[in-house]
């Protein structure tokens, strides 16, 4: 009796538990939205000065660029401008100075890429063993980028002068060796621009895979030396895989950087001799902006924004794939 | 407390307010502020500035410049006038003028009794279906810069008359040890070919780049001649393809050093030759014949605009500044302190002794041509940059003059 007439009790008991249990795991979940909410919302207002920034400085001149490339705006007044269509793109087609621009583009882009993350990454592991004087090493590599491209062109033009007083050709004189026309040939020319560019940038590069690197664990290393891993195993299967992040956004910052090259080139050779190492943007500026054809240079960025979008999104998607893969 | 602080608040936002309206201000000391935007820096145009506010006392001009050769003034005033900030007096490069009257900012200075003083070639430049919108009161030319104790060594002492004899002079030059006779920067490549074509255009009514421009020509008719006679540089050895590689500081580093005989130059060139304790001159540009009357490339120098759109006091004091630079007392300011030689019927320029022979030849007489003038306005600097970049082609020896000349109507048909 007393069992029947507890067992009622006993079993409320548990019940209004589980109500009750389940009612503070409403409030919790309540709360943690409210949390999540307020983050967001923080979140958010840390955002939107960021946000601001781009849509004034890149989304709102992208979508004017867009008008203009449908009109003949040539810089003055856009109240005079006519609607012209598709006339501007078909107008960079027929333009072979853009052609050659665009393949020096490529070249310079893809060159410096593969050149920069093959030597900033064995550059940045050297960097990255305790040896006499490394902070000196490390600032010295990282100064190299500190100028900026146009300055460092209009002073590798003296080093790279075709002419026997040229700083290069008066050591190669002193060797016996006739002066090398260095920025009159567009081979040679073309090999200066790229090889400033990876002088140039190198450094900064290694910093960035350096931060990544000194973020593995230690432990990696030593459980693999025990295991008798070599230090090439060591580079291959460690740091490698674990250098993917690093060179995902090195590889974007090097894609986009080399798409849009300008000051370099043009202090350094003005894009030639000939059109040897003309680029994009030289031919926007000079063949539309320069020009007062603010129609043609629009059609040209939005032409060239369109390509760069389709390489970096390939790029991000080959990125992904390997870290999956490697993970 | 709060109180306080709320009154702190309060004055300094009204001495803000106060600041940016006197900023703004046209008259906030009772002076006239008249904006100025102009294609040289401060330093050398504040001497000219301080001249004018000292005779105008009720006048204050504002400067303000950019950063950039020509081309770079060019696109920040084409940017001024697209959002609506353009100077209330400001340089109008002649490659421009047709675009500012078109959009209305360029004042009609015809009438005006300062345009009296102006040089005929200059007003002519600045004209447009018959109304003269800039005043320009100075005019260049190139000239051949030539160090005398090299030329000496072939037994020379000027630049010969014809571009054979030329030639032959640099083969000399050469013959006598000097490694370098004649260099030309890759961005000047074929100046002379101007002088030539200026010459054949004055018999005609049309200037030749004008048939282009008009497409009555090509550059594949017109100008083939002209660049295979310039070819003869490389072919006759006296120059080399390394011009393709040198900028025009490298080229004038060449001569002042006293290593390179004959460059393309002009006034500007004067002072850093004559620190570098040069024995130097400037000559003529060598015609392709005996007789032929000599031209050179060279053009009136930008003029000053006054915006249309102001009114009232403003256009009285940019009316009184454009009285003063075309002025005797402005006008020798100019010269001292832009390097600029006047051209103007109100004041003879004291000439360096050195730019002598160019001045007589070329700006006394206006024996000048500047091709790009000929060509459609949309387009020119695009076509000039690409006929230095098919000039680099025929000196590396890639393509032959014709080839370069039917580019160049490829290149003109892109742009039309």
């Amino acid at each position: 009796m007393i069992s029947a007439s507890v067992s009622p009790k006993a079993g409320a008991a548990p019940a209004r538990a589980i109500g009750l249990d389940r009612n503070l795991e409403a409030i919790h979940a309540k709360d943690r939205k409210r949390r999540n909410l307020m983050e967001n919302l923080t979140s958010v207002r840390f955002l939107l000065p960021l946000l601001a920034v781009y849509i004034v400085i890149v989304l709102i001149p992208f979508l004017q660029s867009i008008v203009f490339s449908l009109t003949d705006y040539d810089g003055y007044d856009f109240a005079n401008a006519k609607f012209v269509g598709i006339a501007n793109y078909q107008a960079i087609f027929q333009d072979q100075t853009l052609l050659a621009g665009l393949g020096f583009t490529l070249l310079y882009t893809i060159a410096t890429t593969v050149l920069i993350t093959a030597i900033a990454l064995p550059l940045a592991v050297t960097l990255n063993r305790k040896f006499f004087g490394r902070n000196f090493a490390r600032s010295l590599f990282f100064f190299f980028s500190v100028p900026s491209m146009a300055v460092l062109g209009l002073v590798w033009q003296y080093i790279f002068s075709p002419l026997g007083t040229g700083a290069v050709n008066t050591v190669l004189g002193k060797l016996g060796i006739s002066p090398v026309p260095w920025l009159s040939d567009p081979t040679l020319a073309k090999f200066c621009v790229i090889f400033i560019a990876v002088w140039a940038q190198v450094g900064w590069h290694a910093t960035l895979y350096l931060a990544y690197l000194q973020a593995i664990p230690a432990d990696l290393y030593e459980q693999a030396s025990v295991d008798g891993a070599t230090r090439g195993q060591q580079f291959v299967h460690i740091t490698l895989p674990q250098m993917v992040p690093a060179m995902g956004v090195s590889i974007f910052m090097l894609l986009t950087g080399g798409l849009k090259v300008y000051d370099l080139p043009f202090t350094l050779t003005t894009g030639g001799p000939g059109n040897a190492t003309y680029t994009v943007t030289q031919s926007i500026i000079v063949t539309g902006i320069g020009s007062g054809r603010y129609g043609v240079g629009s059609a040209l960025g939005v032409m060239f924004f369109l390509c760069c979008v389709i390489l970096v999104a390939l790029q991000q998607i080959v990125t992904s794939l390997i870290e999956k893969r490697l993970s | 407390m709060k109180s306080l602080k709320s009154l702190i608040g309060a004055g300094v936002a009204v001495a803000m307010i106060a600041s940016l309206a006197a900023c703004g201000s046209s008259s906030a000391s009772g002076k006239t502020e008249l904006s100025f935007f102009a294609n040289n820096t401060q330093d050398l145009y504040q001497p000219i500035i301080d001249a004018f506010e000292k005779k105008n006392p009720d006048i204050k001009i504002k400067f303000s410049t950019t950063n950039g050769a020509q081309a770079g003034y060019q696109q920040t005033l084409q940017t001024r006038i697209s959002g609506g900030q353009l100077a209330d007096v400001y340089v109008a490069p002649p490659e421009q003028l047709n675009d500012l009257v078109k959009n209305g900012v360029a004042k009609d200075l015809t009438d005006e009794s300062f345009m009296d003083r102006i040089g005929d070639t200059n007003k002519a430049q600045s004209t447009i279906d018959g109304k003269v919108y800039s005043m320009s009161v100075t005019a260049w030319t190139n000239a051949y810069a030539y160090n005398k104790d090299l030329l000496a060594k072939a037994g020379y002492d000027t630049i010969p008359e014809t571009w054979d004899e030329f030639i032959d002079m640099l083969k000399a030059l050469k013959d006598a040890g000097v490694d370098k006779p004649y260099l030309e920067p890759k961005a000047g490549l074929g100046a002379l070919v101007e002088g030539w074509i200026g010459y054949d255009s004055s018999k005609q009514s049309k200037s030749i780049d004008q048939q282009i421009g008009d497409g009555d020509s090509t550059f594949a008719k017109s100008y083939t001649k002209y660049y295979k006679e310039w070819a003869k540089l490389f072919s006759a050895g006296v120059m080399g393809s390394e011009v393709t590689g040198l900028a025009d500081d490298q080229v004038r580093s060449e001569f002042a050093a006293g290593r390179l005989a004959v460059m393309p130059s002009g006034y500007w060139d004067v002072k850093t030759f004559k620190d570098a304790g040069l024995n130097f001159a400037f000559g003529r540009m060598p015609m392709l014949h005996k007789g032929d009357t000599p031209f050179a490339p060279g053009s009136a120098d930008s003029g000053y605009a006054i915006n249309a759109k102001i009114s009232g006091k403003k256009l009285e004091a940019a009316e009184s500044f454009l009285d003063f630079l075309s002025s005797e007392e402005g006008l020798k300011l100019i010269q001292d302190n832009l390097g600029l030689i006047p051209a103007t019927k109100n004041y003879t320029p004291d000439i360096d002794k050195t730019f002598t022979e160019p001045y007589d030849l070329y700006l006394k007489t206006g024996n000048v041509y500047l091709n790009t003038l000929g060509w459609p306005t949309s387009g020119r600097s695009a076509l000039r940059a690409e006929t230095f970049a098919q000039l680099q082609q025929v000196a590396l020896g890639s393509i032959t003059p014709a080839q370069a000349t039917a580019n160049l109507d490829t290149k003109l048909k892109t742009l039309s």
